[in-house]
């Protein structure tokens, strides 16, 4: 991507194209009209992702590991063809070190389960931010509430990003996790990793969970030199099917981890009275595994890979801009989050008096669709002093029309709503 | 009982200038603090909005009645309007009205309903709105059991 020295120049951009052709995703190329402003929900599925689905089911569909014939050889093929495909695409050499899950949530289930039930003690403090989604607040704040860990939470700055130096006074001998996003879902800030690493490393034992839900879709990810324990992600964010995902750790965490969930496929030999664990990743992923989505997320991180992941970077950032100084005009608007450069392609607004629901509703009639509401981070709201917020986010496939229907459709929303004196 | 023009007809059904009112200007805003007071809470998890509604009865009546908390034009709305249509009703014609209300949230023709409340008619078309405009009435019925 070469747009953006242009952009710098410019300022803002009013012909960016999108990075991926829109005739890849079907349901946009069935709807020309439709302007998906929620990618940080779910992203939309390019065909070679559905066509990955369709061909293993008819290719390769049996139970992975569990057959003797040529059939479920494909199958379990195919499924650790899958892990060392996507393990590549998140700069993790060890695929074996990639655990699939259905999503960043049961991630940080497992994780606060299977190594935070195992270590954290009363007394121990796990350390979390006022920007976490649910999924990483909600699993440490009950493990804690079990344990007798004292939950600290780190504030924010002004701009909503994560105040270092309260976590640097947060630290100490006795932290033995620290959950942090990589991308805020709700705002788009992105955390300084290697600030953090540095920090966590220089003053405590802790081990630190990243949540990449909003961090793999849209930065590039090297997580052999992230210095980070875990992270955690979900495929339906970054272009693949939903309900499969998955968690990188390093080995070693690994092996302090107690398994979790139990049955098929994770044990070496059941006795009566005891059982033994089968290795990594196996040991982690009881039952039948989500084979066919995790072909599909093959597919769709191959995608993202031709597409670049450092382009994706840039045509979010130059939509983020273009977006920016647009909104910026509008009267009683108001923007969360850092400047677009710490954010990833995330806008979240409020605007005057126009409650985000109502704004949801009238864009939705110009078909512009956009999140309204918590974003599943409540103790973030509480902070922004709000009950919710509008989120449009952006991905390979938005374009200027997009930013431009959603000026658009925020000057009508003002209007209906100025059209009644106070 | 008109919108700006130039809107599809179902959201200028939805945005009337009487729900823009209310919501810009709402009546009963203020849960009454007096003692014996009832009150019932309702939250929507999906954006975090919450009313709640007290009602202080005298005998078999509503004597007095406020909302509090935060919510889109359309809970907030649909708030004021069931202080002004519930003060001085029985509990029994305001269950009548409460029944009536949900029926025609959910599309229904229904007679009976007075006032402005018919303003929220227009709400059935959108159904992921509905929910705003029962909090009111779901967390009075609260009030009224508790
Ligand atoms: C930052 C963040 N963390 C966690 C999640 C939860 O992901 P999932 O619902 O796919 O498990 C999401 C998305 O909803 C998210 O945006």
């Amino acid at each position: 991507m070469t747009a953006t020295p242009v952009l710098d120049a410019l300022g803002a951009d009013s012909s960016l194209a999108s990075l991926a052709p829109r005739a890849d995703f079907p349901l946009l190329a069935a709807q020309p009209a439709l302007h998906y402003l929620d990618s940080a929900a779910t992203s939309q599925k390019p065909q070679v992702v559905l066509d990955a689905l369709t061909n293993f089911y008819t290719t390769a569909n049996a139970n992975p590991h569990r057959g003797a014939y040529a059939l479920a050889a494909a199958a379990t093929d195919a499924y650790a063809g899958a892990r060392e495909t996507v393990a590549r695409f998140l700069g993790a050499k060890d695929a074996d070190t990639l655990v699939f899950t259905r999503g960043t949530t049961e991630a940080m289930n497992l994780v606060a389960n299977a190594w935070g039930a195992a270590h954290v003690r009363e007394g121990d403090e796990i350390v979390i931010t006022a920007l976490e989604h649910h999924a990483n607040f909600v699993p440490w704040q009950q493990l804690a509430k079990r344990t007798g860990a004292h939950l600290r939470i780190v504030e924010l700055t002004a701009d909503q990003r994560i105040d270092l130096d309260h976590l640097a006074a947060l630290l100490t001998p006795r932290t033995r996790v620290v959950a942090i996003t990589h991308v805020s879902n709700a705002v788009g800030s992105i955390t300084p990793v290697a600030e953090v690493v540095r920090l966590v490393r220089e003053t405590s034992p802790a081990i630190i969970v990243l949540d990449g839900a909003q961090g793999a879709p849209h930065l590039p990810v090297a997580f052999d030199t992230l210095g980070v324990d875990f992270y955690a992600f979900s495929g339906h964010k970054l272009l693949g099917p939903m309900g499969i995902g998955g968690v990188l750790g390093t080995r070693a965490r690994w092996l302090e981890c107690q398994p979790w969930q139990f049955g098929g496929d994770m044990i070496e030999w059941v006795n009566d009275h005891d059982s033994t664990w089968n290795v990594l990743p196996h040991r982690f992923e009881a039952g039948t595994p989500n084979a066919a989505d995790a072909v599909g997320l093959a597919a769709a991180v191959r995608y993202l890979e031709a597409l670049d992941m450092r382009a994706v970077r840039e045509h979010e950032l130059a939509l983020l801009r273009s977006a920016h100084e647009k909104l910026a005009g509008l009267d009683g608007l108001t923007i969360y989050g850092p400047p677009p450069e710490q954010r990833s392609g995330v806008l979240s607004f409020t605007l005057a008096d126009v409650h985000p629901h109502d704004l949801a509703t009238i864009l939705d009639q110009h078909g512009v669709c956009i999140r309204a509401g918590h974003h599943c981070a409540q103790p973030l709201m509480r902070r922004l002093g709000t009950s919710a917020t509008a989120r449009a986010s952006f991905y390979v496939y938005s374009d200027a029309s997009d930013v431009d229907a959603l000026v658009h459709a925020l000057v009508e929303a003002q209007r209906i709503f100025a059209s009644v004196a106070d | 009982m008109t919108a700006p023009s130039g809107l599809p007809a179902s959201l200028s059904a939805m945005y009337q200038e009487l729900i823009l009112q209310h919501y810009r200007a709402p009546h009963g805003r203020g849960v009454p603090a007096a003692p014996g007071v009832r009150v019932g809470a309702r939250k929507n998890p999906l954006c975090g909005d919450a009313i709640s509604v007290g009602v202080l009865l005298d005998g078999d009546r509503i004597a007095e009645v406020g909302f509090d908390g935060q919510g889109c034009s359309i809970a907030t709305a649909s708030a004021s309007m069931l202080t002004e249509a519930v003060r001085g009703r029985s509990v029994a014609e305001v269950k009548a009205m409460a029944t009536a209300v949900e029926a025609m949230l959910r599309g229904e023709a229904v007679e009976g309903l007075e006032g402005d409340l018919r303003a929220l008619a227009g709400v059935a078309r959108y159904p992921q709105r509905v929910g705003c405009a029962r909090m009111a009435w779901l967390a009075l019925g609260d009030a009224l059991e508790g």
